[in-house]
């Protein structure tokens, strides 16, 4: 992927220099209203983009709208079966000094002194360049308005470009905010939930449950369940709210998830309210594009790629390539499966076989994998 | 021959169209990619037809940018903005006479520049610059096609009826532009989602591109690699990106147009003098903008002690690097073709606005490209209609789910910045379609008030969901004004579908929204189904 792609699109008629000015200002408004040294990585990646902070037109103080939905972004689950909530983590968290400094900050409750978000914000331009820097000082930016002032979306409301209005071309008074407000967030609302993926291993989820949806919640709190395409739990975090969204991170690549929405009975069992559709995930690599098609591996189905170390016996946790089918990691148990490579799998269970000898074959067991063109060779 | 090459210029800017303001800054988008972008390349494309040079460019032509070049307000304020620049470059031409004599000669340059390019786009064109690409269609220099919607990011879209809106409108309304209909369809970010290969074929589209990973990860190991298309078991053939040929365009590092000799970008007369000096010519609010004269070169990288700018070694270094990319696709379709069974074809896919706007010797190295090519035999330059005509049988698979964003998938569209704005799409998607539902169901079409409260639902829907706002969102550029359209859209769709469901229309609004949006006049609500 050519890192330069993010200079696609006009970001504007604005240089980098006036949006580092623009971003500057917002951030030294912010740094006034609430107090919030973060907002310090943010002016200070803005300066470091440039070496200037002088003063960018346009823009403007707007009255705080509230950021939709009682649980906005309100957290990230983290690897299967983890969670962080009520924080706001950017991507990527832990991944680099940036996301590290950016999240530390918020995560500990506790900004660090300005020099260090300064120093860290230098030194983040320095490393990581100006594309991310000013990433970073979005992201911070982001954090500094969740964490009291204004989100970056409610600036600016119907106040672009500024200047005057003819008379002919007025503006129309629609009740902007609340118009919007009312449509997703009342009774008049339909209860809905949409699943997204965004990268391998990461979906995006929100839901809103309509009236009669919530008073069959009562007052017991909200459950959100991501599961596998097999219907599997992968992941429960409780989430309290009507509506919302989530960023879920999976530990290792499905091919299909769902979720759904629910509270949990007197015996801990999942009682659904809301669910989304079955997702398929973006291929991790290549093979796994063909995983949408199936989920289970049937009898018949024809495995390959399984660590040579399993070869000709039993197969604690399969995982391998099924011919026509592609990568899967969740077969089961092996049994008295085919001790050739190649041969069929058995029911309920895997197969044995030899990664260095996988053979060209088909799926047999059926699944929507039927009538496509046969696996073929791989690897 | 042993092989093919295919340049591919994605051209699209988001529908910006503000007549309540005498100024707004953002339709300049639209002024400086036609100056940069969009008349260079009509004229290089007339130079080679009239120098008889083979060789072909396929170029991808978004809706709402014909809309915009189509529309007479934009067409006379860009008349406008290109006066402004003749005045100023005047200006220059005395200033730099005794205070900057290093640059006067460039200051010549421009005003001859901007005169000719205003002379072109008045008479020659007669400002009609979609047309001027129809007409190196109709010649064979470009394979002209067209791009999904308004540059709608189909994977995040909630349903498949939003897709289908997208892609059908676009089609159409290209149809009726052109007169022809599109035989490719340009993904918008090269974002393709399992599925939407039916909803191509549906159109009689023949093809689409997608990044390089979504070959490599396709339904079956793609047995030719990069060097061919793979087909779609509905027919629709997917072109993969050649990362090698875009990162000797796209890389900041490697890529040609860190050349030391070319234009360097930031610096501009807009930036770099007075304010005084500058304000009848940007932002009358006080902000400082482009203004299309620069002086300097990229000099080195990090420094902001730049030389001035020279076009006579801009245009070798064009010379040099043209020559570079052929050799290096000789070399690579030579390799290629001892491991497949087919001329290995390398297509190579970029944003238009590439060559111009952010790398102003662009264009000129675009041209320098097919001349060079023309001095050997080994690679033609092709399109993939031409490809296709020729190779019509290929390997059947479905391409991985991918994009060309920043990590190949869709983070760019749907992270912390923007994620906001989808289930504000998405309640828009699912409305408009259950609402189009219910109409087709009636025994008696709606009234022709309705059918046009709906159709301008279903525009406003476009509009919302073009994938500008939320890059915007992401790389946090003109954040508040991308924010302001996507909400503004969104909630055209439900003031408009309140109407419909209350059976009654209220026409000034109605009307005044319709003339906010002139684009996509025949969109047809049914499409929503």
């Amino acid at each position: 992927m050519s890192g330069s792609d993010s200079r696609r699109r006009f970001p504007g008629s604005q240089t980098l220099k006036s949006r580092a000015e623009g971003l500057a200002r917002r951030a030294r408004r912010r740094l006034k209203r609430v107090g919030v040294l973060v907002g310090r990585v943010a002016e200070e990646a803005a300066v470091r983009l440039t070496g200037t902070t002088a003063g960018f037109g346009g823009g403007g103080d707007r009255g705080r709208v509230d950021r939709v939905g009682e649980t906005p972004g309100e957290g990230v689950a983290m690897a299967d079966g983890e969670q962080e909530r009520g924080r706001v983590v950017p991507p990527g968290a832990g991944a680099g000094t940036a996301d590290e400094a950016a999240s530390r900050m918020v995560a500990e409750g506790a900004p660090p002194s300005a020099p260090d978000a300064s120093g860290e914000a230098r030194a983040l331009a320095e490393a990581v360049g100006v594309e991310r820097a000013r990433h970073l000082a979005v992201q911070a930016q982001r954090m500094v308005a969740e964490g009291g002032g204004v989100h970056p979306e409610a600036e600016g409301v119907g106040e672009a470009g500024g200047g005057p209005v003819a008379e002919e071309v007025a503006e129309p008074a629609f009740p902007l905010r609340e118009h919007l407000h009312t449509w997703l967030y009342t009774a008049r609302a339909p209860s809905a939930m949409q699943l997204l993926p965004v990268e391998p291993r990461r979906a995006w989820v929100w839901w809103r449950l309509d009236e009669a949806a919530r008073e069959r919640v009562a007052a017991r709190p909200l459950q959100l369940e991501l599961r596998d395409g097999g219907g599997s739990r992968l992941q429960l975090h409780e989430v309290g709210a009507c509506e919302g969204e989530w960023f879920l991170n999976l530990s290792k690549w499905r091919p299909r998830i769902s979720a759904r929405v629910g509270v949990l009975d007197g015996s801990g069992r999942f009682e659904e309210v809301l669910s989304s559709a079955v997702t398929s995930l973006p291929p991790e690599r290549p093979g796994d594009a063909d995983l949408r098609w199936i989920d289970t591996v049937h009898r018949g189905d024809h495995v390959r790629g399984i660590p040579a170390e399993y070869a000709g016996g039993p197969v604690p946790q399969v995982a391998g390539w099924v011919d026509g089918v592609g990568w899967t990691d969740a077969v089961g148990v092996a049994s008295s499966g085919g001790d050739a490579p190649g041969d069929p799998v058995m029911d309920g269970a895997s197969a044995s076989g030899d990664a260095t000898s996988v053979s060209a074959g088909r799926i047999q067991g059926g699944g929507r994998a039927s009538g496509r063109p046969a696996g073929g060779a791989r690897g | 021959m042993i092989g093919f090459c295919q340049l591919v210029l994605h051209a699209h800017l988001p529908f910006v169209r503000h007549p309540e303001h005498p100024f707004f800054m953002e339709e300049h988008w639209l002024f400086e990619a036609m100056s940069e972008t969009y008349l260079p390349l009509v004229a290089l494309g007339r130079r080679l037809d009239r120098d008889g040079v083979p060789g072909t460019l396929t170029v991808s032509l978004s809706m709402p940018l014909v809309s915009m070049l189509d529309d007479p307000l934009l067409r006379e304020r860009f008349d406008g903005y290109l006066s402004r620049l003749v005045r100023l470059a005047e200006e220059e031409i005395e200033r730099t006479r005794q205070e900057d004599p290093a640059f006067h000669h460039l200051a010549h340059w421009y005003h001859r520049r901007f005169v000719e390019q205003r002379e072109m786009f008045d008479r020659e064109l007669g400002r009609d610059v979609a047309g001027a690409f129809a007409a190196l269609h109709r010649s064979g220099r470009i394979e002209l096609i067209t791009c999904v919607g308004t540059h709608g990011y189909l994977p995040l879209m909630s349903t498949d009826a939003s897709r289908r809106g997208q892609i059908r409108t676009s089609c159409e309304a290209f149809e009726d532009r052109f007169g022809w209909r599109s035989r490719g369809v340009w993904m918008g970010e090269c974002a393709y989602v399992p599925g939407v290969e039916q909803l191509l074929a549906d159109e009689a589209v023949q093809y689409t591109f997608v990044d390089a990973h979504g070959i490599l990860t396709a339904s079956a190991p793609a047995v030719r690699g990069l060097y061919a298309p793979l087909s779609a078991p509905s027919g629709v053939c997917f072109f993969g990106r050649d990362p090698e040929s875009s990162e000797q365009v796209w890389s900041a590092e490697s890529g040609y147009p860190g050349d030391p000799r070319y234009r360097e970008f930031y610096r501009d007369v807009g930036f770099d003098r007075p304010y005084e000096a500058i304000a009848p010519y940007v932002n009358p609010d006080g902000v400082r903008m482009h203004t299309g004269i620069k002086y300097y070169r990229v000099t080195a990288r990090g420094t902001d002690d730049k030389a001035p700018w020279n076009p006579d070694w801009a245009m070798d270094a064009v010379r040099s690097h043209a020559a570079d990319f052929v050799r290096r696709r000789r070399a690579q379709v030579s390799a290629a073709a001892e491991g497949i069974d087919l001329p290995p074809l390398v297509t190579s896919p970029y944003d238009a606005e590439l060559f111009g706007h952010w790398w102003f010797e662009g264009p000129a190295f675009l041209e320098a490209v097919l001349r060079e090519a023309a001095h050997q035999d080994e690679v033609v330059f092709t399109t993939p209609g031409r490809y296709l005509d020729a190779y019509p049988r290929q390997q059947e698979a479905t391409p991985g789910s991918s994009s060309w964003g920043e990590d190949g998938y869709h983070k760019v569209w749907l992270d912390s910045p923007n994620a906001w704005i989808r289930p504000f799409l998405h309640d828009a998607e699912c409305r408009l379609q259950a609402v189009v539902r219910r109409t087709l169901d009636l025994d008696d079409p709606p009234n022709a008030a309705l059918e046009r409260a709906l159709n301008q639902a279903a525009r406003e829907l476009m509009l919302a969901q073009a994938s500008d706002w939320a890059f915007i969102l992401y790389t946090g550029t003109t954040m508040d004004y991308a924010a302001a359209r996507t909400r503004d859209h969104v909630e055209g769709v439900h003031r408009l579908l309140d109407m419909v469901d209350a059976g009654a229309v209220d026409e000034d609004v109605l009307e005044l929204m319709e003339s906010r949006s002139p684009i996509f006049p025949g969109i047809r609500y049914a499409n929503w189904v």
